[in-house]
């Protein structure tokens, strides 16, 4: 997806700029945490702040819950059994020197949820390897090979060199790109819609749709559409989902960044802007 | 993205006269994503206007705007198919 010019969901940009960078914790500057996680870098300062000889986690104990579903109100060390939690856990442990970027990747990248599925995939390549044989090292290798799984097999570790040097402006102008085409709402392509001076056809079926309601165009509804959500009609969809081809992600429907996200798909055959080019550019206009 | 007649050439341009007929009468959009356009059949949705609604289809549409909404959801998501890049 990196190479396609897509934003790599659900991974967040500090993860793919610890990858590009050969896994370089030092690739996290603080400008770049300050830039791509404002809220994260100030829990950072903070915890920072704290120092090593603090054992009182209880002012992160709703970022731990939000962010690593674990509850730091008990006395510290926390006690986990071997589950994915307690990965989490030891990660961070073990970089306890690099606080920063540990606690940058964790909520990104180590969700609980996220865990179990490169769990799901280590399984799948590696049938020998358990759980408990995960550790903080044999995570990050993973961690590279799984992206490298969810990217569609890509070679990328291969190739990251190459990647970073064909992006004019580094990796971070990289991060820019992929997260400034990513369509999160209609406003991302309002800008990029146009619609064409009336002609006969569209006087006629503007005409006909006034009769529907006076404030009714052609171009009105398809705006109309697009800032929409949800299912229109429950039944019929049902009926027509056999169709679809399953490369869409229907559980997002009711997001509004579903509608004109699968406008562009449909349109252009990508999920996300091409700014590389002339950009997209949307016409609505009758022969 | 193009409303046309449903004997527009381009409209699915494979297609015979008498099919093309019949993919517009249904509401196919036709999609060239390497021109980044689409033809959508302006009878369908003249078609959408003139039905009484609630439809007498079952289950029935309630409205004309549930119907050209359910109507454009369902053709975008079935045309994201072999022509993707993911």
């Amino acid at each position: 997806m990196v190479i396609y010019g897509l934003a790599p969901a659900p991974f967040g940009p500090g993860f793919i700029q610890f990858l590009l960078h050969d896994c370089d914790l030092n690739s996290l500057t603080p400008a770049f945490v300050s830039e791509w996680y404002p809220e994260l870098y100030r829990t950072l300062q903070a915890w920072i702040a704290l120092g090593p000889a603090n054992d009182d986690l209880s002012p992160f104990r709703s970022h731990f819950a939000s962010y690593h579903d674990v509850d730091v109100s008990h006395s510290y060390p926390l006690s986990f059994d071997q589950t994915s939690a307690y990965v989490v856990f030891r990660l961070l442990h073990s970089m306890a020197g690099q606080p920063t970027a540990i606690m940058l990747l964790v909520p990104r990248c180590f969700t609980v949820q996220l865990l179990a599925l490169f769990f799901q995939h280590m399984r799948k390549w590696r049938r020998s390897l358990r759980a408990s044989d995960w550790t903080p090292t044999v995570g990050f290798l993973w961690c590279r090979q799984v992206i490298i799984f969810c990217c569609g097999g890509y070679p990328i570790q291969n190739d990251d060199q190459q990647l970073r040097e064909l992006v004019h402006g580094g990796t971070e102008a990289l991060l820019n790109h992929l997260w400034t085409s990513e369509i999160t709402s209609f406003t991302n392509i309002s800008n990029l819609l146009s619609f064409s001076d009336t002609t006969p056809a569209t006087i006629r079926l503007d005409f006909a749709l006034k009769q529907v309601n006076r404030d009714y165009t052609i171009q009105y509804l398809f705006l109309r559409f697009l800032q929409g959500t949800g299912i229109p009609s429950n039944p019929h969809f049902e009926d027509a989902t056999h169709h679809f081809s399953g490369h869409v992600d229907l559980s997002h429907i009711d997001k509004k960044s579903f509608r004109p996200r699968i406008f562009c798909w449909a349109l252009t055959g990508s999920p996300a802007l091409d700014f590389g080019s002339s950009g997209l550019h949307v016409r609505v206009f009758p022969l | 993205m193009q409303v046309c007649e449903s004997d527009d050439p381009e409209y699915v341009p494979l297609a015979t006269r008498i099919a093309r007929a019949a993919l517009a009468s249904e509401g196919k959009i036709t999609f060239k994503t390497c021109a980044k356009q689409a033809k959508v059949p302006v009878a369908f949705i003249d078609k959408l206007i003139q039905q009484p609604y609630p439809t007498n289809s079952t289950p029935p549409f309630l409205s004309f705007e549930q119907a050209f909404d359910h109507w454009l959801l369902s053709e975008l998501i079935s045309c994201i198919g072999a022509h993707t890049i993911l």
